[in-house]
């Protein structure tokens, strides 16, 4: 270990002491004029800050979703008795029957209305394109989704902040 | 620095933890300037310096739950920021060093300007060059040394501060650092100081 401080002071020269002061005052002065940070750098920093792993731990970091999901629930409920006020229970029941398969089932044979026409340019699209082709329109395809997918969880994550 | 500066951050950053965030905006600025200054002293580029400089800030932020405050921020702070800073220097290796003049903050050339309507030009440039000479020279000490001279004229920190971040006795500190401005100044023209 080296000599403490003190000792050190006895070892040098007056001349030295004031030599290093004055390459103390130097070094302070260039820092003063070294160049610096644009004025908007800490706001800069505090946007491009992650979604930290200690806030996906916080129970306060969920609220934002938490409460959105919840105003959807609670809307979604409100839909659902509002017919009670108007209609006798059996009719309620029979619309709410009609609603959800009319929910369920209109996407499903919307689907199969257009499927063979879909599968049938899809076809006609694999013979047309080379495989080279093929596989680079995957690629742009699988690169488009993912982007999509990213994009949400990025707005998920900002939503949640 | 101040206790109570001390104790000041470590409030910001449970209030942070606590869910007001914003409160990570005063932290960055409190310490951005000195923590650049310390960084530039690696990159010796603005332009990287301002990234890791960056860089590190996210890094805090993303540790944060892990800062123990029972020590200064400004310690764990300026411990991250060196590794960082030496991180950042290990990647550089093997990439082209200009040797002309580094372009100033504002990524301009360092030519005078004839419009320049500051009251001297010609010490302007003379201090800028001398902070040129400064600069090479604290990058041809060893690493130790440059990193003392970092921390406490670049990052600003006391002594004492040093020494806990170094885990060395505050005597040794005080002594590395006369040493290390000792062979600064042997690396510098007899007329700079």
């Amino acid at each position: 270990m080296e000599s403490p401080d003190p000792e050190t002071m006895r070892l040098v020269s007056a001349a030295d002491f004031e030599r290093d002061r004055k390459l103390e005052v130097l070094l302070d002065e260039m820092v003063a004029i070294s160049p610096l940070l644009p004025p908007d750098f800490a706001a800069r920093v505090v946007s491009a800050r992650p979604f930290a792993p200690w806030e996906v731990r916080r129970a306060w970091a969920w609220k934002a979703p938490l409460l959105a999901i919840s105003g959807l629930l609670a809307a979604s409920l409100a839909v659902f008795l509002a017919p009670l006020g108007q209609l006798a229970p059996g009719t309620s029941l029979a619309v709410w029957g009609e609603l959800l398969a009319a929910a369920l089932a209109s996407p499903v044979s919307a689907v199969l209305e257009v499927a063979p026409a879909l599968l049938a340019a899809a076809d006609s699209l694999r013979a047309a394109v080379t495989p080279g082709a093929g596989l680079a329109l995957l690629g742009v395809g699988t690169a488009f989704g993912a982007a999509t997918i990213g994009l949400l969880r990025r707005r998920t994550v900002r939503a949640t902040r | 620095m101040a206790l109570s500066a001390e104790r000041d951050d470590a409030e910001l950053v449970r209030r942070i933890l606590d869910g007001e965030g914003e409160h990570f905006e005063t932290l960055v600025a409190r310490y951005q300037t000195r923590l650049f200054r310390f960084i530039s002293r690696f990159t010796n580029d603005a332009e990287d310096a301002r990234d890791v400089t960056q860089e590190v800030f996210l890094k805090i932020y993303g540790a944060l739950d892990s800062f123990d405050p029972r020590y200064r921020f400004s310690t764990w702070l300026f411990r991250i920021a060196g590794n960082a800073a030496i991180d950042h220097l290990r990647r550089r290796r093997g990439r082209t060093i200009s040797l002309d003049l580094p372009p100033d903050e504002e990524g301009e050339s360092r030519a005078i300007d004839p419009r320049d309507h500051r009251p001297d030009p010609l010490e302007d440039l003379s201090r800028r060059r001398l902070r040129q000479t400064i600069d090479e020279a604290i990058e041809k000490l060893p690493d130790d040394y440059r990193e003392l001279i970092s921390l406490r004229h670049y990052g600003e920190l006391p002594y004492e501060e040093i020494a806990e971040l170094k885990g060395m006795p505050l005597g040794t500190v005080k002594n590395k650092l006369f040493r290390a401005r000792q062979a600064l100044r042997d690396l510098l023209p007899p007329d700079a100081v």
